[in-house]
Formats: structure tokens, sequence, C-alpha cells
């Protein structure tokens, strides 16, 4: 059985999948790290521009970092440690530069503060469940019409009878289309689970 | 039909489709619903769902996002 804090032990993680350069692996990386990173830059008070210069800074350190050899060691905590001590020493160095202070401060963090580490929890729960959003709306098995319904009806309360009759389906079939859609989304997120390891 | 009960619930909640007698009274009580949704884990995907649509990112701030990720990667191939 696998440990909390380890990667299944397999060639199909995610994470071990980028040593081996495939630009698949890279892909899905950027779909689940990208947002992600620029939510803690932004949560941490960030503007909009200074977020997207802590990502370029965060992604380029870590293509380095992997292209260097960056030891994965198939553990989840080593990977998201890393992940985020150069996501929180780019957002002070940020801090650092707006405050416009001529003093070179601590460069390097030993550990992520304990309030950044619980943001990053939250922030990482919240972007899975976004990316099934978005895998739910790309899918080929998914017709658009669906996923709209499930959007007006599910996620943002419109009332059943007035969507079902704008697109045109019956009130019970409204509801098995938010069944089914929930329940892809729980699949999705289980495939990320197996893919990245809990939150 | 009276209101089915948990494990009936639970089976409808499992099945892929929605048909039947159950089905039919899922679908006209509001009660029962919640109750499915409870009781097979999908009200608590339902909440996580709704909170990740309400704070999604602006689609031009999602390709700005991917656009940045790509530089990284292009800046890698071209240095090496």
């Amino acid at each position: 059985m696998r440990q909390p804090d380890q990667f299944p032990d397999t060639r199909t993680t995610l994470i071990r999948r980028l040593t081996d350069d495939t630009g698949e692996a890279w892909r899905t990386f950027f779909d689940v790290y990208g947002p992600l990173v620029f939510r803690i830059a932004r949560r941490a008070g960030l503007n909009a521009n200074d977020a997207e210069d802590v990502l370029a800074c965060v992604m380029r350190n870590f293509v380095q970092a992997v292209e260097q050899g960056f030891e994965l060691d198939h553990r989840v905590g080593l990977f998201r440690s890393y992940l985020k001590t150069i996501t929180t020493n780019e957002i002070r160095a940020h801090r650092r530069r707006e405050r416009r202070s001529s003093e070179l401060g601590e460069r390097v963090v030993s550990a992520v503060e304990p309030s950044v580490a619980v943001r990053w929890e939250d922030a990482e729960r919240q972007n899975r469940w976004q990316l099934c959003l978005e895998r739910l709306r790309e899918s080929a098995s998914v017709r658009s019409r669906d996923y709209e319904a499930f959007v007006r009806y599910a996620l943002n309360g419109e009332p059943a009878e007035q969507v079902a009759a704008e697109l045109q389906v019956t009130v019970d079939r409204l509801y098995g289309i938010k069944h089914t859609m929930v329940r892809k989304a729980r699949r999705m997120w289980q495939q990320l689970e197996q893919e990245l390891g809990e939150v | 039909m009276d209101c089915p009960t948990d494990e009936e619930l639970r089976r409808q909640a499992a099945s892929c489709g929605l048909t039947g007698p159950v089905a039919e009274h899922i679908s006209a009580c509001s009660a029962c619903r919640q109750r499915m949704e409870d009781l097979s884990g999908d009200a608590e995907a339902l909440r996580a769902l709704r909170s990740a649509w309400q704070d999604r990112l602006d689609d031009a701030v999602r390709q700005r996002i991917d656009e940045i990720c790509r530089e990284a990667t292009s800046r890698r191939a071209a240095d090496g």
C-alpha cells in the first residue's frame, strides 16, 4: 500500500514522466501547476503582472532543475516542498522589489511558512477541481449543450425549469445531466490523484 | 411511490442512467435528490466544483498562463 507521503511507485506518474521529456507530460504539468503558482502569487497579494513574473521565474527554474537532474526521489513531499520554496522565494523577491529596499534579504528559505503551506494545499485542491471543469468542457464525450446545462443549473444555480426550457431538454434530463457530469468530474479528480498524489 | 430507502438511493446513484420508478420519484422529489447526492458523495464534489467555478480564472488570464509556461520550455529548447 502506498505511503501517504509518496508518489505511486510507477513510471506513469506525471513527475517521473517529465524526466522522460515528453511534450505531453510537460503540457499536463503546466496545466496543473501553472494556474496554481499564479493563484498562490495572487493570493499572496501580488498584482497580476507580478504574479505572471513569479510564474515565469518558477517555471524556468523548475524546467532547468529537471534538466539538470533534479532528484525527484519518488516522494511527493520533496517535489511539493521544492515548488513551494521556489514560489515563495520569488514572491518574496517581488515584495522586496516593491519596497524598493536596497538591502539584500535572505535569498533562500529553508522551509515554507506554515501559512503559505496551508494556502498552497487549499489552492491546489481548488485548482484540481478547476482542471476537472476545464477537462469536462473539452471532453469529446461531453456535449457542449450538456456542459452549458450543468454550468447554468448546477454551478450557477439557475432554475431548472428555465434552463431546461431554454436548452430544450426535460427537467428530468437536466437532473440526469447534473448527475453524469458530477460523476465524470469525480473520476477526473481520481485520475489526477493517481497521477499527482493526494492533496 | 414512497421515498426510496438509503440503499435504493445509493444503488440509483451508482447506476449510469436514471431510469425506472425510483428515478421518476427522484426527479419529482427534491428532498430525495439531495439525499442521493449526500449519500453518494456527489454533494461534496458539487460544493467543491461550485467553489472552483466561482473562483475560475478569466479565459484571457488562463491563456496568458499557458503562454508563460510554453515560453519556459521554449527557452529551455533554445538554450539546449
